[in-house]
């Protein structure tokens, strides 16, 4: 398991936070305060929207912390949350951009970048939709089935847009070294 | 970690892509929230533990009358849809669900223009159907076919009722507050 919210977390910490103790949810919290914040952050691509969906995900979970039945793991309920906030904040926005709409990439050359920070801007460049399809695939370990309840949408539609948009990823993420190295 | 890009085409089953990516660090917030979701929470349970006892009756009676004009709703007016979510042509339940819709719109509407102030529980509880609603909406503006937008439709009605039913019940009970009456604030949902 790739997702950085596989944690395992004792079930006398979650039923304390359920029974409202403050204390018992701050630990709950920091454990997954950066995890929140990163799935936020792939999918909107913006740290100031990332830092609201980490508030209203974290106040999600404690009013709902007494729905948790602990038929599935604690972290993956969580993960929904934060996944649902998100998508709530993309329709606010009103995104429905797909990678099927997606223009043309713009000449952004660059002095050569790190390997990572390559990736992020790569990603960074996908529609939010389609980032959002290749996050929750390949990093979150999504089906297709779970993303396309997600999102109101096919399977089919879950899988052309990973496609596409990981075929594209890999020509954005490519573009900045291929660039220096033809210069 | 060595930059292994150039090693990576469209034959490779994108390995190295999806291990870069899996490889990325967790990113860190400018500032905790934690103080900010602490102080909330107390405001809120401050506001609810205050809230007097209601009467649960009046409150399913008022309930039951929006169930009421949802039905009279639905009779009367079936084709006067806004279709302007559905890409597609609309089937007849499909339509009637978004008359439906709409009606409730207008309900809330009329609700909204009454600036009743609402209790903080009702109020985190319209929030989160108002966010509901929101995402329903969002499926619906990519949604192609008649089937997926019934079921949207279908899921914004319910939403939508218990909205109504939420803010109709926190106003009324508001008011009652004011009065010296007592209704009791219950989780009641309308399926």
């Amino acid at each position: 398991m790739s997702s950085h919210f596989a944690i395992d977390v004792p079930n006398s910490l979650i039923e304390r936070g359920a029974r409202g103790d403050m204390r018992a949810f701050e630990q709950i919290y920091r454990l997954f305060e950066r995890p929140v914040y990163t799935l936020a952050l792939r999918m909107l691509g913006d740290a100031d929207e990332a830092q609201e969906i980490l508030h209203d995900a974290m106040l999600q979970l404690f009013r709902k912390l007494g729905q948790f039945r602990g038929d599935a793991p604690f972290w993956g309920w969580l993960r929904q949350i934060a996944v649902n906030e998100a998508l709530m904040r993309l329709r606010r926005r009103g995104v429905v951009e797909t990678v099927d709409e997606m223009p043309e990439p713009e000449d952004c050359s660059s002095t050569p970048p790190e390997h990572q920070r390559d990736l992020e801007r790569a990603l960074g460049r996908l529609p939010q939709i389609t980032r959002s399809v290749v996050w929750l695939y390949h990093v979150e370990g999504y089906s297709h089935e779970e993303i396309a309840e997600s999102f109101g949408k096919s399977v089919s539609f879950s899988k052309s847009q990973l496609a596409r948009g990981t075929q594209k990823l890999r020509t954005l993420y490519e573009a900045p070294l291929a660039q220096v190295a033809y210069a | 970690m060595p930059d292994d890009r150039f090693t990576m085409n469209a034959h490779d089953d994108d390995r190295a892509l999806v291990s870069a990516l899996r490889e990325l660090p967790l990113a860190t917030p400018q500032r905790s929230v934690f103080a900010e979701l602490e102080r909330e929470l107390a405001a809120a349970s401050a506001s609810t533990t205050t809230t007097p006892r209601r009467l649960r009756g009046a409150w399913i009676a008022l309930a039951a009358t929006f169930v009421a004009a949802l039905a009279g709703v639905r009779l009367l007016h079936p084709q006067s849809a806004d279709t302007s979510l559905v890409e597609t042509s609309p089937s007849a339940d499909t339509l009637a669900l978004i008359a439906q819709s709409q009606q409730l719109d207008d309900m809330l509407a009329t609700l909204d223009a009454r600036s009743v102030p609402i209790n903080a529980e009702s109020a985190m509880a319209s929030a989160e159907l108002e966010d509901l609603i929101g995402l329903t909406d969002l499926q619906l503006n990519a949604a192609h076919r008649d089937d997926e937008a019934h079921a949207l439709w279908s899921r914004r009605v319910d939403l939508m009722t218990r909205l109504a039913a939420t803010r109709a019940g926190s106003s009324f009970n508001t008011l009652s507050d004011n009065g010296g009456a007592s209704l009791q604030n219950a989780s009641y949902r309308i399926d």
